[in-house]
């Protein structure tokens, strides 16, 4: 999934202008810690250490003069950060390095990388911030007023509509409730079957 | 330039001549050239033996695929007229042989580039029929192994629509990924003891880091609109 990111940049008052771009390119160097961005060749063309950026020389240096890796080599150090939470991935890892750093604590920046993405993934999988979520959807879900209209012309066709699921059961009801706000959840029947999924409607 | 036409159309007609081509025909002669080829060597047609059809195209439907190759190796009364070369078909063997040219050197080299065919050709034949075996015992045909892109899906034969759920169902605020690095970070202090200054030293989500690169590229040209 590519994550589109949507900035809002204050250019002058009376003017703003939104600008969406796609959120790709990212990646962090399991073995450096830098976050890399990378070109359309795969080249590394900037990169920053906590939040300071390395100079070009460093660049040469850590990639072999040419600023790229082999397939392979990039493969096993470049972590592509892609989707949901790359943006919280991201800016933490730099924070964390940029910590290290300020306070002159010395580390390993292939642990704390694993480190950071671990916290990351695990904070998922548990299913904590769901549940967070799940107590105040309006807070952190954007409304989507066409989804129910969506769902119901699928449901009118006829068609089978399954949830795919791999979070706790509880977020299944704030789905439901965003979905089809104007409908008891009684109404919204749920069948969960043995292989992880359950019926929408 | 003369001397290596001269030996290219010797060649030729050495090969036309050769008593060992009636043995072994080419792959491209003429219809009724190779009717003749073909009924010299009626021998080789016990040899034949009928390959699964190929899924060159990979749309072709299971029971189908079955049915043709039940039907090729029923009629095992190959005629040359019959053959029409085509990837749902089995090739003789007489058409993997190469023929012999009266020239030693000539010949040890059609030699292994036949031993090179017809082994290629068993091991295509290994590999067809390991994977009919596989799709017969799943029950599943090569359909079920495509993903299709959306604009080709006839929603009138879907029966079932599954729906992610992160950003599919869902999309959320800017806030949740607050509170994703906050939650992070949290774990990290407490469960990989990393140090409790973290928390207090106003470490906090931003935005703008990951996407400064781009924002930086964002140019406004002040020529346009051009001023009348």
């Amino acid at each position: 999934m590519s994550l589109w990111m949507k900035s809002t940049l204050q250019v002058h008052d009376s003017l703003t202008i939104t600008i969406t771009t796609i959120h790709s390119g990212l990646a962090v160097d399991k073995e450096t810690g830098w976050i890399c961005h990378l070109s359309y060749t795969h080249k590394v063309a900037v990169a920053w250490e906590g939040q300071e950026k390395v100079p070009t020389s460093g660049l040469y240096r850590e990639y072999r003069g040419k600023r790229a890796l082999t397939p392979k080599e990039r493969k096993e150090r470049l972590k592509p950060l892609n989707d949901l939470f790359s943006m919280a991935e991201c800016s933490l890892i730099a924070d964390t390095v940029q910590f290290f750093k300020n306070s002159s604590i010395p580390y390993c920046p292939r642990n704390a990388v694993t480190d950071i993405l671990s916290s990351i993934r695990e904070t998922h999988i548990s299913g904590d911030f769901h549940r967070i979520v799940a107590e105040q959807p309006e807070r952190y879900f954007r409304p989507m007023p066409y989804l129910k209209d969506v769902l119901d012309n699928f449901k009118q066709a006829g068609k089978r509509l399954i949830f795919v699921r791999c979070v706790a059961a509880s977020v299944t009801n704030v789905v439901r409730v965003d979905a089809y706000s104007t409908r008891s959840l009684t109404q919204c029947r749920a069948v969960t079957l043995p292989i992880g999924m359950s019926t929408l409607v | 330039m003369k001397p290596l036409l001269a030996f290219l159309a010797f060649l030729l007609l050495n090969i036309e001549q050769s008593d060992a081509f009636s043995v072994a025909p080419p792959l491209f002669r003429t219809s009724t050239r190779r009717e003749t080829l073909y009924s010299a060597s009626t021998d080789n047609q016990e040899s034949i033996t009928p390959t699964p059809p190929s899924f060159v195209n990979g749309a072709t439907d299971i029971t189908t695929s079955t049915q043709a190759a039940n039907t090729t190796s029923s009629s095992s009364s190959f005629t040359s007229s019959s053959f029409v070369p085509c990837v749902n078909e089995p090739i003789p063997s007489s058409l993997l042989s190469l023929p012999r040219h009266s020239h030693y050197g000539v010949n040890e080299i059609l030699v292994k580039t036949e031993s090179t065919l017809k082994a290629l050709h068993k091991h295509a034949e290994i590999i067809e029929s390991t994977r009919l075996i596989t799709m017969q015992d799943d029950n599943t045909g090569p359909c079920h192994e495509k993903v299709f892109a959306n604009s080709y899906v006839d929603l009138g034969k879907v029966d079932t629509v599954g729906f992610d759920y992160d950003y599919t169902l869902v999309t959320y605020t800017e806030e949740l990924l607050e509170l994703i690095y906050d939650m992070a970070l949290n774990r990290l202090v407490h469960d990989r003891q990393y140090p409790l200054e973290m928390l207090h030293s106003g470490l906090k989500f931003n935005p703008r880091f990951s996407i400064r690169g781009d924002l930086d590229n964002v140019v406004v040209d002040e020529e346009y609109p051009p001023s009348s």
